[in-house]
């Protein structure tokens, strides 16, 4: 049974497309098939994460909801772009594709002016769990809550929000949490990001789990490392031995073990 | 003035006033059986009369009513005509419904911005 997990974020510049793409990935490279869907239509970008260019792809989300191809034309196997440190191949032993949005600008217009059939998009998700034969469907959704976000929460499995230890960050859970309480998700899971290394990682996760009553699958902390490779790769490919990479692990696992 | 039929519990949600297509703000603004029903077809993308009733585990009666408003309010749409089971009142069940949602209602921008985004 394929896993479709919505990650979503209330606020912009949590990591959210950081992190979906290393913990699909790190799925992946358990022998899982994958693919992510940028419904970010507004503001796209994971692809940068993945070494696609915007010249690397004919079709868009966008496309396939205007009709003009499929949604399995949309996706593409990034795993042989995603490289380690010495930009060498990564050895992914399952598959990742990608499903990217447009960045053309009238294209991004054409979304925010005419909408589209919110049936079409999950038809097309459906599409691309039968026809790449998938077991898990990420999808990276816009920041705050939209009509396409509340799609997106409300067809998942899982739901992920990622927060930073901020307190805008944490009012703005609060309301994510009660429209996915409305919307019937069945599982969601806290992700807390770019923690400041001077909380403890007990007592932070504590606090946060005790503030919403919802598990925290995993903690991470800002370092140097991230900032230096600046969306130029995955992360926990190019720092294997890091201890965020070590975390990226363990909530894929918590997913995995979600099956 | 109360109307003593309406006994002590508060006022049932107002529903939106015009027909589909909804969206899904629309859809969080439902009171919660219609909400929970559409959620759950949402995720099912289409499903019959009973479907419905099996997951819902509701009167079928109730359910079609439910259904009816849904319909009615734009929420929902049948996917092919269907006839009525002779004696029950009830909806066939080999007709499929399906939500009827948009991702967003057009937006009231000038033309002349979204000209300059062509």
């Amino acid at each position: 049974m394929t896993q479709v997990i919505s990650i979503h974020s209330f606020r912009g510049g949590t990591g959210k497309s950081n992190l979906t793409a290393n913990i699909a990935t790190a799925i992946a490279s358990q022998g899982k098939r994958v693919a992510i869907v940028d419904t970010d239509i507004q503001s796209p970008g994971i692809h940068v994460l993945f070494g696609l260019d915007e010249d690397d792809f004919t079709h868009s989300l966008n496309d396939y909801l205007w009709d003009k191809c499929s949604a399995k034309d949309a996706a593409y196997d990034v795993t042989t772009h995603v490289t380690t440190a010495s930009g060498s191949p990564a050895q992914i032993s399952g598959t990742v594709y990608l499903v990217p949005s447009s960045l053309k600008a009238g294209e991004i217009a054409k979304i925010l002016r005419e909408g589209y059939d919110v049936g079409l998009l999950n038809d097309g998700f459906h599409d691309l769990i039968d026809q790449l034969d998938l077991d898990y469907l990420f999808i990276d959704t816009h920041p705050g809550l939209n009509e396409e976000t509340l799609l997106s929460i409300a067809i998942s499995d899982r739901m992920v929000i990622i927060l930073r230890p901020d307190r805008q960050d944490f009012l703005g859970t609060a309301v994510t949490l009660e429209v996915a309480q409305k919307l019937d998700v069945p599982d969601i899971t806290l992700l807390v990001n770019k923690a400041p290394d001077i909380y403890p990682r007990e007592t932070l996760i504590d606090r946060v789990q005790t503030q919403y009553g919802v598990p925290v699958g995993g903690l991470f902390y800002e370092n140097d490392e991230m900032l230096q490779l600046a969306s130029g790769g995955i992360f926990w490919l190019h720092h294997p031995d890091h201890s965020f990479s070590q975390e990226v692990h363990t909530v894929a696992q918590l997913l995995l073990g979600a099956e | 003035m109360r109307n003593p039929a309406q006994g002590e519990s508060s006022p049932p949600p107002q529903r939106p006033p015009s027909a589909g297509p909804k969206t899904m703000t629309d859809l969080l603004a439902l009171a919660d059986p219609e909400r929970s029903l559409l959620n759950w077809l949402v995720r099912q993308r289409r499903a019959s009369l009973a479907d419905m009733i099996a997951h819902t585990q509701a009167d079928p009666a109730a359910v079609q009513a439910m259904v009816d408003g849904l319909i009615r309010d734009g929420f929902l749409i049948p996917l092919e005509e269907g006839a009525r089971v002779e004696g029950t009142g009830v909806e066939d069940s080999r007709v499929m419904f399906k939500p009827n949602l948009l991702s967003r209602k057009p937006r009231t921008v000038p033309d002349q911005i979204w000209k300059a985004l062509d």
